[in-house]
């Protein structure tokens, strides 16, 4: 769906906290961004999250936004497609605002992320000392989701944050021109770094996370790998395994940009205790025959090819959803914040999505709004210390 | 939790991880993150003299409680600060370090006993990668400090070029294990690396002897001229490290003399044996031998043998694990493989034969069995399905690998087949074998099969592709008449190719707008008044045009959104007729046919759907029938029937319809409380003639009317048909003589030129109608 020129409000306020979600599908920047925050700037929020599309030129983007909000602590990132209660949408920016006085906030951004991804993740993962007064937390994470394997940051964080505080969060995308990412963090916009939001609250947090793929076929040992890089799927070049066992167009042989479009749709999944966790495969050398994912792939580990239906689809965004809401215990939910795999979208479809997005808001509740974007990898801890994902809905229910 | 070949893999994920530590530090965090992860713990620590050294998921200070678990080899329960209830597990790093590796997750879920072998095996590796970075770092640092040290620098770097050789030969085998490389292949690759490393002439891997566990027997040597034979378990070092379950060490100085004079022997001056398991019990040793008197074994080296011998203990588990699992997988009525087990080999045999022409699979499809299931019982089809697996068996050759898909399906895949023939040959005796009777609960029974054969073509088919192949001409098999085989052709796999592409339009046509419901009328042929419609639906293709029910139908039936497809057909058609009633009452007495597909009579609850339906468009539930084919109350029938007549119950009139087509049997009639019978159109068609159709057509009509149910003939097309229907006295009728299936706004039309009357419910103002029913006003388009 394209919001093309329509502000899209939906101003919840509930409690002593809220949540509300604005959007702009406006093509020139700077109007866009005070459409967007108009609709959600006039309650004195705590805390805007901005996603948006790189079609949306980001420092006046962001200076449209402070017209509007004025100086709010902010964090936000590119995508691969907004996600508002009204579906999701291309070219344009979505904003979340979350005010109130049940809520603290502090932020953090870290650069140079793609040769320090541990570090990284432990000090941005540090302003959650900003917080410490509140019972419940939660640490939102915003990554270039180009600057290599996420895993580390997540460990970096999770350092930090330990067992008992939650962290979600997705991977900045650039509506799959895999060029080039941003994050915002109050007013700079940055790139190659990770930005993130302690959001400390009296109220409870729930984590879902789900995907709807399974396996198919016969597993494949990964016989050489470097780093993210699969070299060969059993003994032989693994572009040439993977095209071919999954019956791949013939431009996806010749056209990186035909490969990364379609493998978008077709993670691979690696075995684990309660089932396959998804790696996306972002990337292709042809001449090397080669393929890069977004994570790090293990020498030795085993591969399957996973497949789904817009069903299976649908059905995991609602699990993921109810989840979510579940851990919120008796407190209903003012807001959910979805994070989910640009592959899903594709998959699904316009009227799939829409459908995705209903069955969400029905799983939130009806006086819950609605926000996230599309990304190319998603972060949640829920069992376990794994937080990194790929083509997966992560929704944080806000309680 | 699965099963020990996960772990396997797993463990081969964790070295490799190891292995690319950078030092200690990042070698012992790395080990203690990846090991939670992977059995999907919270919190890692590793424990040293009773001290936290290390901790992963834990910000803080390390409570004492994950301290107090070390030395407790099951899981523990505790309540840990900030996390509440927790379940924890503790394994020793190694047996003589007093380290010990803790791991707790979040919640009451216990570690199983799959789950601490698991982090035993990583625990040791972990321990192992930690002292090769050790020594790595301590080599580096006396290199720095001084040249004095050369000696020492010497025999370090002898010892870490030792341990990087072992985890290299390690990760090596666990791949090979990790492959399903042949168990003696994974055995002698065992027994030969542990002579390379530790460098001497003589190793041997001896195991329990199956049929009498008081002797062990060589399985793998290197080094020997010639095999020791069947040795009791009582003698040599290789005996005690089996009696012990631990390693054995014999040279000048250690060794009792009987096993000194055993071993000289055997031509020896020294050995060593270590214990090898399976699911934790000693069933073997991993010995190794050198003719030299000054061997001495260090205790590294102690460790190294150890090491092989652990992975010879891996190799035996994962290698009983896929027997058992074999087992596991049969078909519990036939004894073949189950569907799980047979798609498993399917795939190893087309990754094994990937370049090579030389495999086949036959797909197998019992013919009617629904038939023979529902007329003699379950039971019978059980016993029938049974005989059918010992006839398939009995048609194998050797080599040959037969499973049961589902229901009455079967497949056999054939590898080494020289020639189409074989495969051919295979199809003709499964069909000779099936064609013989059965005897079945005291009764001779007919049966067949439609058999697909596929060949691979040596173009790397996968496993998966073979059998769609061998399904799409199993098909073609069925259509052609059942009880024959058909060789797969490629151009098979672009007609099926085209109805999957059909599937998927079929999938965005309710949401594109590209159905629509047209309405046939349905007359009295006595009067000519119109008696109701027939809601029928059609698919305007964007590219491929009109597309017929009778091809899009079946398509979704198959894939389920016949659902969908009926949900919108019943709205459309409700709505249609609330239209008419709405403004013009005098039409208030005409009602609606629906049909209803068989496969959406069960799994959905048609009943509220209904009666929803019927509230929003505000129409009384009696002027909508149901049309069900006899076919419908073939499938699960107490179930259906249960649904028919909950919608009879709210006063929905059902009808049976193409009534004669199939089974024309009484039984269907009786089992529903049916209002009408809607006689196929196959008998109106021949009923002008010498045949059979005419006196059939007579009987349906005189056993309808001793069953008080309204008759309405299909497919009425002549005006002879018209005079003979009414000869027979069948009142009403349907079909492109009165009237093609008409838009709801043409409906109008056909009423003006019938000139209907208002007294059988129908309006004479025709201008209203003709207004209401404008393509501008019109819903359905």
């Amino acid at each position: 769906m394209r919001l093309r020129g329509r502000p899209v409000t939906g101003v919840m306020p509930a409690r002593d906290h809220w949540m509300a979600v604005g959007s702009s599908a406006d093509p020139r920047p700077r109007s866009a961004g005070r459409e967007a925050a108009a609709a959600v700037a006039g309650s004195q929020p705590s805390l805007l999250l901005a996603f948006f599309s790189t079609s949306l030129e980001p420092v006046e983007l962001l200076a449209g936004i402070m017209d509007e909000a004025g100086d709010v602590p902010l964090i936000g990132c590119s995508t691969a497609g907004a996600i508002t209660a009204h579906g999701s949408a291309d070219g344009s920016v979505a904003v979340m605002a979350l005010g109130g006085n049940g809520f603290s906030v502090a932020t953090a951004a870290a650069a140079g992320i793609h040769s320090r991804m541990r570090e990284a993740g432990s000090e941005v993962a540090g302003c959650l000392a900003g917080v410490a007064s509140r019972p419940h937390r939660v640490l939102i994470m915003l990554s270039d989701g180009l600057a290599g394997e996420h895993e580390e940051l997540v460990r970096g964080a999770y350092a930090v944050t330990g067992a008992a505080i939650p962290m979600v969060g997705g991977l900045a995308a650039d509506d799959l021109r895999m060029a080039r990412t941003l994050q915002l963090h109050g007013d700079g916009v940055l790139t190659d770094s990770v930005v993130a939001a302690a959001l400390g609250s009296d109220s409870p947090f729930g984590v879902g996370i789900h995907h709807g793929y399974r396996p198919f076929g016969e597993p494949m040992l990964v016989t050489a790998s470097a780093a993210s890089q699969i070299l060969t799927l059993d003994d032989e070049p693994a572009l040439d395994v993977y095209l071919g066992r999954l019956e791949a167009p013939a431009d996806c042989y010749r056209d990186a940009a035909a490969f990364t479009r379609f493998a978008v749709t077709h993670p691979l999944g690696l075995s684990r205790r309660s089932g396959q966790r998804l790696l996306g495969v972002v990337q292709v050398d042809l001449d090397a025959r080669t393929l890069a994912c977004n994570a790090h792939v293990p020498h030795g580990a085993v591969t399957s090819f996973m497949e789904s239906a817009p069903a299976s689809h649908l059905e995991s965004a609602d699990r993921a959803a109810r989840d979510a809401v579940r851990a919120l215990g008796d407190q209903p939910a003012i807001g959910l914040l979805a994070f989910e795999g640009i592959g899903r979208r594709r998959a699904l479809g316009e009227a799939g999505t829409a459908a995705e997005i209903a069955r969400m808001r029905e799983a939130a509740g009806a006086a819950a709004s609605v926000c996230g974007f599309y990304t190319y990898g998603e972060i949640a801890r829920i069992r376990g210390g794994e937080a990194f994902h790929s083509q997966s809905l992560v929704a944080l229910a806000i309680g | 939790m699965r099963t020990d070949w996960w772990a396997t893999h797993t463990l081969v994920e964790y070295l490799s991880a190891l292995v690319h530590s950078p030092d200690e530090a990042s070698a012992v965090r790395n080990g203690l993150e990846r090991a939670a992860e992977t059995v999907e713990a919270e919190i890692a620590v590793m424990v040293k003299d009773g001290q936290a050294v290390i901790a992963v998921g834990l910000p803080g200070e390390v409570p004492v409680e994950l301290t107090g678990v070390v030395g407790k080899s099951r899981s523990r329960s505790l309540t840990l600060p900030g996390l509440g209830r927790c379940t924890a597990v503790s394994v020793p790093l190694h047996p003589r370090t007093g380290g010990y590796l803790v791991l707790a997750r979040v919640g009451d879920q216990r570690f199983l006993p799959e789950e601490i072998n698991l982090v035993r095996g990583m625990a040791g590796a972990l321990w192992l990668s930690q002292e090769t970075m050790r020594l790595l770092e301590a080599e580096r640092r006396a290199r720095e400090t001084s040249d004095r040290h050369a000696a020492a620098n010497a025999a370090l770097a002898a010892s870490l070029q030792e341990r990087r050789l072992l985890l290299e030969r390690l990760t090596r085998i666990q791949r090979s294990i990790s492959h399903r490389a042949p168990l003696p292949e994974v055995l002698h690759a065992i027994t030969a690396g542990a002579a390379e490393l530790l460098g001497d002439r003589i190793a041997v891997l001896r195991l329990l002897d199956p049929t009498d566990p008081r002797y062990t027997v060589e399985v793998s040597s290197v080094g020997l001229q010639s095999a020791a034979g069947r040795l009791a378990i009582t003698d040599g070092i290789s005996g005690r490290a089996i009696r012990e379950d631990r390693v054995a060490v014999l040279d000048s100085q250690t060794g009792s003399p009987e096993e000194q004079a055993a071993q000289r022997a055997r031509g020896l001056a020294s050995a060593m044996a270590a214990p090898v398991h399976e699911h934790g019990r000693p069933v073997g040793a991993l010995f190794v031998g050198s003719e030299s008197p000054d061997r001495r074994f260090r205790p590294v080296e102690h460790e190294i043998l150890e090491a092989f011998a652990q992975h010879a203990s891996l190799a035996l588990t994962d290698a009983r694990t896929v027997q058992a699992m074999e087992l596991a997988y049969q078909d519990g009525l036939t004894g073949l493989a189950s569907r799980d087990l047979f798609v498993r080999r399917l795939e190893s045999a087309s990754t094994r034969n990937r370049r090579s022409s030389r495999f086949a699979l036959l797909y197998l499809d019992v013919d009617s069995f629904k038939v023979i299931n529902d007329s003699l019982g379950h039971a019978a089809g059980d016993e029938l399905l049974v005989q059918i697996g010992d006839r398939i068996r009995s048609c194998l050759r050797r080599g040959d690998f037969a499973g049961r898909l589902g229901g009455d399906e079967f497949a056999i895949l054939m590898e080494n087949v020289h020639r189409p023939a074989d495969a051919v040959g295979l199809a003709r005796r499964l069909l000779d074998a099936l064609g013989q009777p059965f005897s079945l609960e005291g009764k001779r029974m007919a049966a067949s099969a439609s058999v697909g054969v596929a060949l691979s073509l040596g173009h790397g088919e996968t496993g998966t592709e073979l059998l769609r192949n061998a399904d799409v001409a199993m098909y073609r098999a069925k259509a052609a008449g059942k009880n024959r085989f058909v060789v797969f052709e490629p151009r098979m796999y672009a007609a099926a190719l085209a109805r999957m592409e059909l599937q998927s339009d079929l999938l965005h046509a309710i949401e594109g707008g590209e159905l629509r419901v047209q309405f046939q009328p349905i007359v009295d042929m006595g009067t000519r008044w119109t008696h109701g419609f027939e809601a029928l639906v059609r698919w305007q293709h964007p590219s491929r045009g009109l597309i017929s029910p009778l091809d899009f139908i079946p398509v979704a039936e198959e894939t389920g959104i016949i659902h969908e497809v009926e949900r919108w057909v019943l709205h459309e058609a409700l709505d249609g007729l609330r239209r008419v009633r709405a403004e013009a009452p005098g039409w208030s007495g005409l009602g609606v046919s629906v049909n209803l597909s068989p496969h959406s009579i069960r799994g959905r609850d048609l009943a509220d759907e209904v009666r929803a339906a019927l509230g929003a468009a505000g129409i009384p539930p009696h002027l909508l029938t149901m049309e069900v084919t006899e076919s419908a109350l073939l499938h699960d029938n107490e179930a259906t029937v249960r649904t028919l007549q909950r919608l009879k119950d709210m006063g929905v009139r059902l009808a049976i319809d193409d009534f004669g087509a199939g089974y024309s049997s009484l039984t269907y009639l009786t089992m529903c409380d049916f209002d009408t019978l809607k006689v196929d159109r196959a008998f109106i068609r021949n009923m002008v003639g010498a045949g059979e159709a005419a006196p059939i057509a007579r009987a349906i009509l005189a056993m309808a009317k001793i069953l008080d149910l309204e008759v309405i003939a299909e497919g009425v097309e002549t005006v002879h048909q018209v005079s003979e229907l009414r000869e027979m006295g069948c009142p009403l009728g349907q079909g492109d003589y009165f009237s093609r299936p008409l838009d709801l706004e043409d409906l109008a039309g056909f009423i003006e030129r019938d000139q209907l009357e208002p007294e059988r419910g129908v309006i004479v103002d025709l201008p209203l109608l003709g207004t209401l029913l404008s393509p501008d006003s019109a819903s359905v388009s």
